[in-house]
């Protein structure tokens, strides 16, 4: 196998691990944006309808009315976008940086090399396997995601009660 | 004895073999399993899904027209590591791992939508 061939096999198999746990960071990270822009859209909009019950001008009414209609637009636009269907996610973000530090004053000779390669690959074991403990730590460890709400309910839930719905 | 044994068992036999004629649907479905995957994907659809890979990856020169035929290198203007960076995408998309000597002999869509036909684990 030519240098050029293991090059590329170590940079596919590093590219690999990253883009995997990246993805996986980055879309908990979307879920977790959209979340709190809904909430903070529901507010809004919480407040806006009762400005408008309270409103008597008609005319303020009416743009109360679209600016609620506007919102919930963004909301259900917001709900219906799932980042596990994004394409970008499954690029790295700064390949270029990437492929910077990895080319950075490659050496000639073959032990060094060889140093190098083995290098790269050890770096993308351990993304892969770090991922894969956070996996299994989170797995065996379900209450250390849950929120406080959640936590809750299934305590209550443990001891036979039901946490009101309101 | 032994005859009405057989007797018996050639009884039993027509029996069952009368039932089946009664519901051939379902004795056949349990002689011969049909193999069900969890996914078939048709030709249509892993092209498009490879497509609109090739479409989100932002060094693609002309990303407005990719097609079946569309060639990595000459037509995308893709060197080596970025093609690299392309197949790891597809892996992706379609949850599978590219062994090295078949991603070398990818160099275009039409290779690739060709590749992910034939793997049984792709969805």
């Amino acid at each position: 196998m030519t240098v050029k061939a293991q090059f590329l096999a170590s940079y596919k198999q590093l590219l690999r691990s990253l883009i995997k746990s990246n993805r996986r960071s980055k879309i908990s990270q979307i879920n977790e944006d959209n979340k709190k822009q809904i909430a903070l859209l529901t507010y809004r909009k919480i407040n806006l309808v009762r400005q408008q019950a309270s409103e008597v001008d008609s005319k303020k009414r009416l743009t109360h009315l679209q600016q609620t209609h506007e919102i919930t637009k963004l909301i259900e636009n917001l709900k219906a976008n799932d980042p596990v269907k994004l394409k970008s996610l499954y690029f790295y973000d700064s390949p270029s940086r990437l492929r910077h530090t990895v080319l950075h004053d490659f050496p000639s000779d073959q032990a060094s090399i060889d140093k190098r390669l083995q290098h790269l690959r050890d770096i993308s074991g351990f993304i892969k396997n770090q991922m894969e403990y956070e996996q299994l730590v989170e797995r065996y460890n379900p209450g250390l995601k849950m929120d406080q709400e959640e936590k809750v309910k299934r305590t209550a839930a443990r001891v036979g009660l039901r946490v009101p719905d309101c | 004895m032994l005859s009405s044994m057989l007797r018996g068992s050639s009884v039993a036999l027509r029996t069952v073999s009368a039932r089946s004629l009664a519901r051939p649907v379902g004795v056949s479905a349990m002689m011969s399993p049909i193999r069900l995957y969890s996914s078939s994907l048709n030709k249509d659809e892993i092209s498009t899904r490879i497509i609109d890979v090739v479409k989100a990856f932002d060094k693609t020169t002309a990303s407005a027209q990719v097609t079946n035929e569309t060639h990595f290198a000459k037509d995308l203007g893709l060197d080596s590591l970025d093609t690299v960076e392309l197949l790891v995408a597809i892996e992706e998309e379609f949850d599978i791992e590219i062994p090295d000597k078949v991603a070398d002999e990818i160099k275009s869509v039409g290779e690739a939508v060709k590749y992910i036909e034939t793997n049984p684990e792709a969805n």
